[in-house]
């Protein structure tokens, strides 16, 4: 549909922008064209298109699917044919028990606490050189044997 | 695909509208967006060549903005026509590009000492013998108001299309678009008088 402008002045102004960017202007360049599709071509293997993002979703969620149902049919256990249980090795584990909340506090303050004795001795040490730390370490540890205060 | 298949499959795709083209782009098929490419790469080109003078900037920001483009597919919804989306990535592109080029050309003057340049609307009246009105458009005119008057003129573009390019409101189209014309009117009458274009009738009696 032609426009239609308010005046005969501002047709004309139009006429002879048109007519003006018409004349002479840029023609089409196969050089550009393909200049433009190597660049497109380049920025687009970095390139996530909604269409390819789809696909990649359904293969993502395909082989989640492949997963779950692998995972599944294992933890199932042996397959019953008609009634009969198939052939084949089952194993049975003892579940660990769970140790008692006495025990992992007794471990875990023992770690701790060795490791502050480590770092207690380290500052106890910490003006000798080390073949007088090595020294030390070794009396410290012959004298923690021997009965104390018999 | 062989010569044959690749040819009658371009001759398909001729027969595509702009937005066809786009969605089977963004589904994928790269013969899709170089038929965009032929069919866009003259007019963008031609607006950035008019608004940045050398053809070889404009030849890089054409480039910018058809990769641009292709990387933003995802994005592009058919509420408005591809054209307009192109050219206000396209826009948008020529606007950085000159910004860049400015502050470089800035930095080189400012090496080279002021050399006290006359400013493009002191030459317009001195040189506008001779001078198509695109040149003194380019003078007169501010970036914006140069990029409205191309679309809405040129490209055809409604108000609303060239807003969106732009960035701005209808209204503030609407009235960047009045005083372009304000400002071109009198380098048209100009012209009329020295005879480099023809008289319409509404001239004749006194229109301009």
């Amino acid at each position: 549909m032609k426009r239609r402008y308010v005046n005969g002045d501002e047709e004309r102004l139009a006429a002879e922008l048109r007519g003006e960017a018409g004349r002479g202007g840029p023609g089409y360049s196969q050089i550009l064209h393909e200049r433009i599709m190597r660049g497109v071509r380049t920025a687009g293997d970095g390139v996530e298109m909604k269409g390819g993002g789809v696909m990649r979703w359904s293969i993502g969620a395909a082989a989640a699917a492949v997963i779950v149902v692998g995972l599944w049919m294992w933890g199932r256990g042996p397959v019953e044919q008609g009634g009969q249980v198939s052939p084949g090795v089952v194993a049975k584990k003892e579940i660990p028990g769970v140790p008692a909340v006495d025990e992992i506090f007794e471990r875990t303050a023992a770690s701790a606490y060795a490791k502050l004795e480590a770092k207690l001795d380290e500052v106890k040490l910490a003006y000798l050189d080390d073949d007088a730390k090595q020294l030390a370490r070794f009396v410290l540890d012959r004298t923690s044997v021997l009965p104390v205060g018999e | 695909m062989g010569y044959a298949g690749e040819l009658s499959m371009m001759e398909k795709l001729v027969g595509l509208s702009d937005e066809e083209l786009a969605r089977r782009a963004r589904a994928g098929s790269s013969l899709c967006f170089e038929e965009l490419v032929r069919r866009w790469q003259v007019p963008l080109l031609r607006f950035l060549v008019r608004r940045m003078g050398r053809r070889s900037d404009a030849e890089d920001v054409v480039q910018e903005a058809f990769v641009r483009a292709y990387q933003a597919l995802g994005q592009y919804r058919d509420s408005c026509s591809f054209r307009t989306w192109l050219f206000t990535i396209g826009y948008r592109a020529g606007v950085s590009y000159g910004r860049k080029v400015r502050a470089r050309e800035a930095a080189e003057a400012n090496v080279e000492g002021a050399r006290g340049e006359e400013r493009p609307e002191e030459r317009v009246g001195r040189e506008e013998e001779g001078r198509e009105l695109w040149e003194v458009a380019k003078a007169v005119l501010t970036e914006e108001q140069f990029g409205a008057v191309w679309l809405y003129y040129v490209e055809e573009m409604t108000a609303g299309e060239v807003a969106r390019v732009l960035g701005r409101s209808w209204v503030g189209v609407k009235t960047m678009l009045h005083r372009a014309r304000k400002r071109l009117m009198p380098h048209l009458a100009g012209m009329v008088g020295r005879g480099e274009i023809g008289v319409g009738p509404e001239m004749k009696a006194g229109g301009i």
